[in-house]
């Protein structure tokens, strides 16, 4: 709004696939540009369909990647228009970037704001043009076989529409490449929380993008405490708290990269007026507001609301839970609750092995329990010796994947050349060509690495009890999404190999296909199974993360997920005025959710603490005073 | 007209060779025989047999499994060498138009 209101012609993008701009703006937008009437200036908006966007995109180039295909690959013309017919896992970060793309070229707009999916996946985003190089890469290797044999025979080679294809698939990602790189046309600001946790997180993203040689411009620090007129035991205590931890943030970034801070309104802001101002408040770019003093010591807990106590743990894992998702909207506490969720669920069940992992590829564990967790599961100081902790590495847990299939597919390979008997088969080519592909890390790469990972964990220990820190909103349902979309291309390729059975036989990547389907079709109907698997919603008392959280569950129950609860965190406040407006309102959220949610979804509320619980003691203290 | 039959000839002794090779390999080779039971476990799962269809199959390919094992520790392998057998003649049948 405020770069519209100086006159820029300005776009709007969410590249969210849980977007929250409607709820923001209160109004609908859709994947084409609809305008949000200001005074002064232009301003549309855009919440991208992903799946839209790729399916246009290869419908505009279906042709042309069919032959690609065929001519590089020895599948003939029905394989391939069945391999890309099926949907591809994690499409959400390409299909943005061609979104962006488009508008930001179409000559419209002079300016294009976008607001991203939360951490993990926006830094997938941004190194997504090199993805698209390596795709033109594999593209010219099939491609470069026709080339050669076209040219033996006609003495010469013409470009075609295929070569047009791969360039155009290679300049595009150069260009978005340089673009991402070039400060004078892009600026990434980072948004962030004065909260321990969000802090650290910022601090992990900058150095992954510094990595990258993309510049992060500025931090935007939201909804910083501003000073009261009257002492309040949260307000005068939160404020040191996050200036410390600010300061922290502002010591490992960069020197160049800018600080502001956007004061905590006293009402949730949403609506153009209250969105505006927010903007100019930017506009003006001020450091946050710095109180000098101690940070107080102790520990500060609002107090839990007169409620039961009684069943909170049983209510989220059932005797026979096998699986515990916990998700919802990003910054809402999501690992700290799943965090100390898994302390209680292991000292409910002592003689079972509860496995938390998180599958948000942001991981924010090792925070929660205040030391350094991996990609191999370990226990924590502190937390009952039946629970392990486990950070998934997704970028491992591929290289793992692609090992095995190197070689069983290194497998196929010399059997073909085998099977040819006395006719020798230059192989070699399509060997570097399925080699290529293999090599292509796909944008659902967290998504299916966790799927895989939790199938081999649940498959090798089917007593443990798995809990899972998810991604944001969006992403989680793309996880769960994920098994039944892997499992449609791990069949279509075993009919590939059934149907080449004859000439090259099964062999190893037929076996792996086999298990990797029927392990994924015990997960999808795991997932189902109210009495073995669960998806808990963390939430908080506003209206933004409540109207999230209701299309959240109304999406899972399509997906006929079990939810059995709904954990509205970190309520309530202080006793100034601010305070108790701000507790008054939360309340009201509450109910209005209480409401809306299906009747057998129970409400559980955990009090806000400050500082926030941090270590197993800690997670397991502020636990006990969960209620229903 | 050599050239022809030399063609012919050895074109229908290279397939006999690899109809004999097949024999040899349905007869002794488990690894075949384990491809099969593998091939119809992806059909179950694609949906393409039964798990009656499929426990029919893997109750006469366990049996065969256990006449290869059988032989195998018996009185050795049944081989069928291409020398063993002699060509005595060819049936050919020509369909459509002459011209």
């Amino acid at each position: 709004m405020a770069a519209a209101r100086r006159g820029n012609r300005t776009l709007l993008i969410s590249t969210d696939p849980a977007p929250s701009l409607g709820d923001a703006f209160r109004r609908r937008f859709r994947s084409e540009p609809t305008a949000i009437p200001l005074r002064r200036g232009l301003l549309d908006a855009v919440e991208i369909d992903a799946r839209g966007a790729l399916e246009r995109w290869i419908d505009a180039r279906r042709a042309a990647l069919e032959r690609i295909a065929l001519r590089g690959t020895w599948l003939d013309s029905e394989d391939v228009s069945r391999l890309l017919s099926l949907a591809l896992p994690g499409i959400d970060e390409l299909a943005a970037l061609f979104e962006i793309t488009r508008f930001a070229n179409g000559g419209r707009y002079d300016v294009v704001v976008v607001d991203t999916a939360p951490t993990g996946h926006t830094l997938h985003m941004l190194t997504m043009p090199d993805t698209l190089r390596a795709l033109a890469r594999v593209f010219d290797q099939m491609q470069s076989k026709h080339r050669v044999m076209v040219e033996a025979l006609r003495g010469r080679w013409i470009p075609d529409a295929e070569d047009a294809l791969i360039e155009e698939i290679d300049r595009d990602g150069q260009e978005l490449r340089a673009l991402l790189r070039d400060p004078a046309r892009v600026q990434i600001a980072w948004v962030t929380l004065p909260e321990p946790m969000a802090v650290e997180e910022t601090v992990d993203a900058s150095a992954a993008l510094r990595l990258d040689g993309i510049p992060l411009a500025e931090v935007i620090v939201n909804r910083v405490t501003p000073k009261r007129e009257r002492p309040c035991p949260w307000c005068d205590r939160r404020r040191p708290l996050e200036r410390a931890a600010i300061v922290a943030m502002e010591r490992r970034l960069p020197r160049h990269v800018g600080v502001t801070g956007i004061e905590a309104r006293r009402k949730e802001p949403t609506g153009v007026r209250a969105l505006s101002a927010i903007g100019e408040e930017m506009a003006a770019a001020s450091a946050p507001s710095m109180t000098r003093g101690a940070t107080p010591k102790g520990r500060w807990r609002a107090l839990p609301p007169p409620a039961r106590r009684a069943g909170v743990v049983s209510t989220m894992a059932s005797a026979g839970a096998q699986v515990i998702l916990f998700g919802g909207k990003g910054g809402v506490g999501k690992t700290t609750c799943a965090a100390a969720a898994s302390i209680a669920i292991a000292k409910n069940a002592p003689r079972r092995r509860v496995l938390l992992v998180s599958t948000d590829p942001a991981h924010s564990l090792a925070d929660a329990f205040g030391e350094s967790i991996s990609d191999i599961p370990r226990r924590v100081r502190g937390a009952p010796s039946n629970l392990l902790v486990r950070e998934m590495d997704a970028a491992a847990g591929f290289r793992a994947v692609r090992a095995r299939y190197v070689d069983s597919i290194d497998a196929l390979f010399d059997r073909l050349v085998r099977g040819s008997g006395s006719v020798q088969l230059e192989a070699g080519h399509d060997r570097r060509v399925m080699q290529g592909l293999i090599d292509l890390a796909p944008p659902g790469i967290d998504e299916l690495a966790a799927v895989i990972g939790v199938t081999d964990s649940i498959e090798s220990n089917p007593g443990q009890i798995v809990v899972l820190d998810t991604a944001p909103s969006g992403h989680a349902l793309r996880l769960l999404e994920m098994p039944a979309l892997v499992q449609d291309w791990t069949k279509a390729l075993m009919s590939i190999v059934l149907k080449y059975q004859p000439v090259a036989g099964i062999g190893e990547f037929g076996a792996d296909l086999l298990k990797l389907s029927q392990g994924l079709g015990r997960l999808r109907a795991l997932l189902v199974d109210p009495g073995r698997a669960a998806f808990v919603v963390v939430t908080r008392g506003a209206s933004l993360p409540r109207a999230e959280t209701l299309r959240l569950i109304e999406r899972l129950r399509a997906m006929r997920i079990h939810v059995p609860a709904v954990i509205v965190n970190a309520t309530g406040r202080g006793s100034c005025r601010t305070c108790r407006e701000e507790a008054h309102a939360e309340q009201r959220e509450i109910e209005k959710l209480r409401h809306e949610i299906p009747s057998e979804i129970k409400t559980v509320v955990t009090p806000a603490e400050l500082p926030p619980p941090r270590r197993a003691a800690a997670l397991h203290a502020w636990q006990r005073q969960w209620r229903t | 007209m050599f050239l022809l039959d030399t063609l012919l000839v050895g074109g229908i002794r290279f397939v006999l060779d690899k109809v004999a090779a097949a024999v040899d390999t349905e007869l002794n080779d488990d690894t075949a025989l384990r491809e099969q039971l593998l091939a119809a476990q992806m059909r179950v799962e694609l949906g393409e047999m039964s798990q009656d269809e499929f426990q029919i199959f893997e109750a006469d390919i366990v049996a065969r499994l256990r006449e290869i094992r059988d032989r195998r520790q018996g009185a050795g392998a049944a081989t069928l060498s291409p020398k063993e057998y002699k060509i005595t003649g060819i049936d050919a049948t020509f369909e459509g138009d002459e011209h």
